[in-house]
């Protein structure tokens, strides 16, 4: 009903999208470089596998022309090309004749084709470090084992370097995120907050709000363009339900106060009998309140037309409360309800207009008497200035307006006695209402505890307080003064 | 050019619907003026319909000086103008009826009026510029402005250009019969009194006291401005609405039983355990302040 609740950040579409699209990326990145690292292996391993099948048949070429030191003389030529290419020859006995290895496995001798393993690789200078190497066992006719071998130790620093990529991908697919969550969560969510900051306080009775459009032209600007204009058609239907009532009002009016003078005309005729004139006289009563009502929806219709600065005149605000408590008194005291009014000791100057100043705040003490206070409750007038505005309070100790229905009870015919059984209009609040807009003024309700404060805020306009007699607040029409002693007065 | 809907006041008011013919002729379709088509039978039965009328309302003579009003309707809704008109005749007054401004104005100069009822919106001259004319004239014959505008700020024009009372239209005849009849007592002379009496009921504006039957009755302020109207207009069905106006100074529809309750409580103190109440409620229009007997 009021204003939107701020939106919890972790509950925000912005952060699922952010940490959905974190999880599909980063899985997406492990699987390439997983597959990449899979896929490099693999064409190693094969690349090896025809590298050391080539070098078998060269070897084995030069063994059956120049028998076991032709193969000796081409694995030393061999090993002194360029390359990762590695040999060790071993003698029938199974004695390392000659080895770049600094170990091997044991057993390695009798391994069929390809064996990937780790060893000490002998460099020249000395160092061991490690290494490791595909290598092929080849056995020689006369028992002589050839092993070829290529090192991969620089596949593995290449893993490893991949691994690395791998993990900075990962932290930068993070930080990415957060950056990314914290745009949309500045920018996107500001602009979605602007929209409901917008619908709650159309909600709350302000149709002629709208929806800020940026003018960038992107999806929130159409999205924006959208809703402002199911608001202005919104609008346009409520204003024409209104204009209907307005002028349903209007037009009933002029035969319903001929029907009524018949009436009055019939009840004027020599009495037939009782009980026609006493059906006429309810009638009568009827037509009166119907008439009421209509009064009321048309008063609020041009109250809310407004454009009648001209009728604001200066006026005591002190004086119309007081005026409006002594017009309430007896009525209050029928109901033992204690009316009291605490009246400012100086005159509350202000620019107003004073008929519909007086109507709002009988409507507001009328309210407080007949659905606020209870039987021997009270209802209490205010009037503060603090020099920008001025707050005339009504209060009463009674069961007050829920919350939610604060907002509703100012729309016209609300009332919140279901059956709509008890007396009244529910038009009230409503004028109350159009009565502070038409001063740029404000109806708050509030909690009394218990009961129901109603506060009417009308802000001043340019002129200060100023130190003015009581009788500058009086009416210009009237030539009377103004009634002092009533609001000392209790409610005796 | 004729004006079909319009008639003369006075003498020629008379002499017009002297002839049989002006009977045969009835000008006026919506029957304003049949009943005064035999000036013989119109005449003689006014009284008669007066008293029976004021009768109904309060059961006694309403009017306690008795005096019939001589008032001027302008108005150009014929409809409307036809039935004020036969409002007033069965209150017992004398009503005249003109249907443009021209015609009114004309009318207005020629007769001493009691009272004016003026339609603020009128063909050929407005309402206010009427009134305003006729107090060039001098003339201060009480107005009464009719208008479809019920705005305050019309009231206040209203009644700034020289009317006396303002009544928003669509309005209940017995508002507009009680407003005319106030006025027309207002422009009475010996208006400024300083005592008010009625029956053994005494008030002096002066001293602000009351007194029944020599007994002092203390009032509150209010209570005093609210006796002193009903006792200054006695006789007179005052409206709630006219009280608010003139005791509280608002012109807002009074709601619910406000006024009533004031007025039960001013009962309360004046004619509690009293012999004769003074205080009466009529029905559907307000309240009067008379001596029963």
């Amino acid at each position: 009903m009021s204003s939107a609740t701020k939106l919890k950040p972790f509950r925000t579409t912005a952060f699922k999208l952010a940490v959905a699209y974190l999880v599909a990326f980063g899985l997406f990145a492990v699987g390439l470089i997983g597959y990449l690292v899979f896929e490099t292996s693999s064409v190693l391993v094969r690349e090896a596998d025809r590298r050391l099948t080539e070098d078998a048949r060269r070897l084995g070429r030069h063994y059956q022309r120049g028998g076991l030191n032709g193969l000796f003389q081409a694995i030393q030529d061999s090993a002194q090309r360029p390359g990762n290419q590695i040999y060790a020859l071993f003698d029938p006995t199974g004695r390392t004749l000659m080895s770049d290895f600094g170990t091997l496995p044991s057993g390695i001798l009798d391994e069929p084709g390809l064996v990937r393993f780790d060893y000490e690789q002998q460099l020249p200078d000395g160092d061991i470090r490690q290494s490791s190497a595909i290598v092929r066992v080849i056995a020689l006719v006369d028992g002589y084992h050839v092993l070829i071998g290529i090192d991969i130790g620089q596949t593995n620093v290449i893993r490893q370097a991949i691994q690395r990529a791998m993990l900075i991908s990962v932290a930068l697919l993070l930080i990415l995120a957060v950056v990314g969550w914290f745009y949309v969560d500045k920018r996107v969510l500001k602009r979605i907050e602007g929209i409901s900051g917008a619908t709650a306080r159309i909600m709350d009775g302000n149709l002629s709000e709208r929806i800020q459009v940026m003018g960038t032209g992107d999806e929130f600007d159409r999205l924006a363009d959208q809703l402002n204009a199911m608001l202005g058609r919104l609008e346009t239907l409520m204003n024409g339900l209104k204009e209907v009532s307005d002028n349903i009002a209007h037009d009933l009016r002029t035969p319903l106060t001929r029907m009524r003078n018949q009436m009055e005309d019939a009840l004027r005729q020599p009495p037939e009998n009782a009980t026609d004139r006493e059906a006429l006289e309810n009638a009568l009563t009827e037509a009166d309140k119907l008439m009421a009502t209509f009064q009321a929806l048309l008063t609020i219709a041009r109250v809310e037309a407004g454009g009648r600065r001209h009728t604001l005149a200066e006026a005591d605000v002190a004086q119309v409360l007081t005026d409006v408590r002594e017009l309430y008194e007896p009525v209050a005291e029928d109901k033992a309800i204690a009316l009291t009014y605490g009246a400012p000791s100086r005159p509350v100057v202000a620019s107003i207009n004073r008929e519909l100043l007086g109507l709002a705040v009988a409507n507001l003490v009328d309210n407080a008497l007949k659905y606020g206070a209870p039987e021997e409750g009270e209802v209490n007038l205010s009037v503060e200035d603090d020099g920008s505005s001025i707050r005339i309070t009504v209060a009463d100790n009674g069961p007050g307006i829920p919350n939610g229905d604060r907002g509703r009870v100012r729309e016209r015919f609300v009332r919140l006695d279901k059956s709509r059984t008890a007396e009244g209009s529910g038009l009230g609040l409503a004028l109350v209402e159009a009565v502070a807009v038409f001063h740029d003024g404000r109806l708050e309700l509030g909690d009394a505890e218990p009961g129901l404060k109603a506060t009417l805020i009308l802000p001043r306009g340019q002129k200060p307080s100023t130190e003015q007699s009581p009788e500058a607040g009086a009416p210009s029409s009237s030539n009377r003064s103004p009634l002092t002693g009533t609001a000392a007065e209790g409610a005796s | 050019m004729a004006r079909p809907f319009t008639v003369a006041p006075g003498r020629a008011y008379q002499q017009r619907m002297a002839g049989p013919a002006r009977c045969a002729m009835r000008p006026d379709p919506c029957g304003i003026f049949q009943e005064a088509c035999d000036p013989t039978e119109g005449r003689s039965q006014q009284p008669a319909t007066g008293a029976r009328n004021r009768a109904i309302i309060g059961e006694c003579d309403l009017r306690t000086k008795g005096a019939t009003m001589k008032v001027l309707i302008i108005e150009d809704d014929v409809e409307a103008a036809a039935f004020i008109v036969k409002g007033f005749r069965e209150a017992g007054h004398t009503p005249s009826y003109a249907a443009d401004g021209e015609t009114g104005l004309e009318y207005a100069m020629s007769d001493d009026f009691d009272v004016l009822v003026v339609d603020r919106m009128l063909p050929k001259r407005d309402g206010l510029s009427i009134i305003a004319a006729l107090r060039e004239q001098g003339r201060q014959t009480p107005a009464l402005i009719l208008s479809a505008l019920g705005e305050v700020d019309d009231r206040v024009a209203g009644l700034r250009s020289g009317g006396d009372d303002y009544l928003p239209k669509p309005y209940a005849f017995s508002e507009l019969l009680a407003r005319v009849e106030v006025l027309a007592r207002r422009a009475t002379p010996g208006e400024a009194q300083t005592v008010y009496q009625v029956a053994d009921l005494e008030l002096d504006r002066l001293s602000h006291t009351v007194k029944r039957g020599g007994d002092d009755i203390p009032l509150q302020p209010r209570e005093f401005r609210l006796l002193e109207f009903l006792m200054k207009n006695a006789g007179q069905v005052v409206t709630r609405t006219m009280l608010l106006e003139k005791v509280w100074d608002y012109h807002f529809d009074p709601q619910t039983n406000v006024i009533d309750v004031h007025i039960s409580r001013l009962r309360a103190k004046i004619d509690k355990g009293q012999d004769t109440q003074l205080i009466h409620t009529v029905r559907g229009a307000g309240y009067v302040l008379r001596d029963q007997a």
